[in-house]
């Protein structure tokens, strides 16, 4: 790999600030399905107005360097699919913890998320020099664990019984990929 | 409920206060091994005032969360802190830390005891459905006392910690209520 590599642009996608004029009213959208809330959090879910949503914009600039969020976006028209961010960052033990999605179930199964995660973990592992990247969700995200799993995350802690939703309730998932797996890849 | 719930065999646990517990804090943050065990945040001697500071800081935690002096029912002497919180309420999930922060404590049966009296907190009083924690898989003494209370293991986070060139696991466990209940009812 040349230092020349690009690191922010891929074939399909691109990592990019956010922007908040631009992506509040599409981010919005998303805070409106619930199926997409619940994958990405354990907060209560609740819709978001763009007004809220610029709002946690400007939360995460502010805490710019604590956390590495990028909006992803696909090269083709430039428009918002999804985020990718890193954060929860240990310097000293060279640990993160990595949180992506793509809004859309229209932009799901279709390539983007695996490269854009394929370009995160190259950040994570090649620009931040971590160790270990690890990532959280839940055992009703079946699709999530598959799409961590491919790109070499194993699981590691099972947290019995740690999340309530619809009535019953649901193991927490943790999983990690250490950078020595990352590069045998 | 005679007894007050926040009373074990042999500690009781209680408010900090801030004027006298800070100094005895400030001289455990010289123990650098305490500090490792206790925390991943990198070792540092802090004074009594940045440990009040610290405290002051720590004011905005969630509904429910409780930081806590861990002080002897003999002689009424601060041994170690306690701390319930990373609450989820709509989940019912709670994460517990604590440390002895006077070396002559350890070993002994007051983290054990201190442990049973949080998780009778977080159990009777927040209604939690669980409670979870993490430790350092070298600390073999805190992971005997958190089975002792019922904790079972749920995993391994791999080279978590980075310590004096060596890459260790992080430990992570838990308790659910009727575990918790159910020891309670076969030690009475």
């Amino acid at each position: 790999m040349s230092i020349a590599n690009q690191l922010f642009e891929g074939e399909l996608i691109r990592l990019a600030p956010p922007d908040p004029e631009r992506d509040a009213d599409t981010e919005s959208a998303w805070t409106h399905d619930p199926d997409y809330m619940r994958l990405i959090s354990v907060d209560p879910i609740r819709p978001l107005s763009a007004a809220q949503v610029k709002k946690n914009y400007e939360a995460i600039e502010k805490d710019n360097d604590k956390q590495f969020y990028f909006a992803i976006r696909a090269m083709a028209d430039d428009r918002l699919i999804g985020f990718a961010k890193l954060d929860g960052i240990s310097w000293t033990h060279g640990s993160a913890r990595l949180t992506m999605a793509i809004g859309s179930t229209a932009d799901r199964g279709k390539g983007y998320g695996r490269e854009a995660l394929q370009m995160i973990l190259r950040y994570a592992f090649g620009e931040l020099n971590l160790y270990r990247i690890g990532a959280w969700t839940f055992e009703y995200n079946e699709r999530g664990l598959r799409f961590l799993q491919k790109a070499g995350f194993q699981v590691e802690v099972r947290q019995r019984q740690s999340i309530h939703r619809d009535g019953r309730r649901w193991d927490g998932i943790w999983l990690g990929l250490l950078r020595s797996e990352w590069e045998s890849k | 409920m005679g007894v007050s719930s926040w009373q074990g065999d042999l500690v009781w646990l209680g408010a900090i206060e801030s004027e006298q517990d800070a100094a005895i804090v400030a001289r455990w943050s010289r123990d650098s091994e305490y500090w490792r065990l206790r925390d991943s945040a990198p070792a540092r001697p802090i004074t009594a005032a940045q440990a009040k500071r610290d405290w002051e800081a720590d004011g905005g935690r969630a509904a429910g969360a409780v930081f806590l002096a861990i002080r002897t029912l003999v002689e009424d002497r601060l041994i170690g802190t306690a701390l319930l919180d990373g609450i989820g309420w709509p989940h019912g999930f709670g994460w517990l830390g604590i440390g002895i922060g006077e070396r002559e404590f350890w070993g002994k049966g007051y983290g054990t005891d201190a442990v049973q009296v949080i998780l009778r907190y977080a159990f009777t009083e927040l209604n939690l459905w669980r409670v979870s924690l993490s430790v350092l898989a070298t600390n073999a003494r805190a992971i005997r006392a958190y089975e002792k209370c019922g904790f079972v293991l749920e995993g391994r986070v791999r080279g978590l910690a980075h310590i004096d060139g060596e890459r260790i696991d992080e430990v992570f466990m838990g308790i659910l209520r009727e575990e918790w209940e159910q020891i309670r009812h076969a030690a009475q």
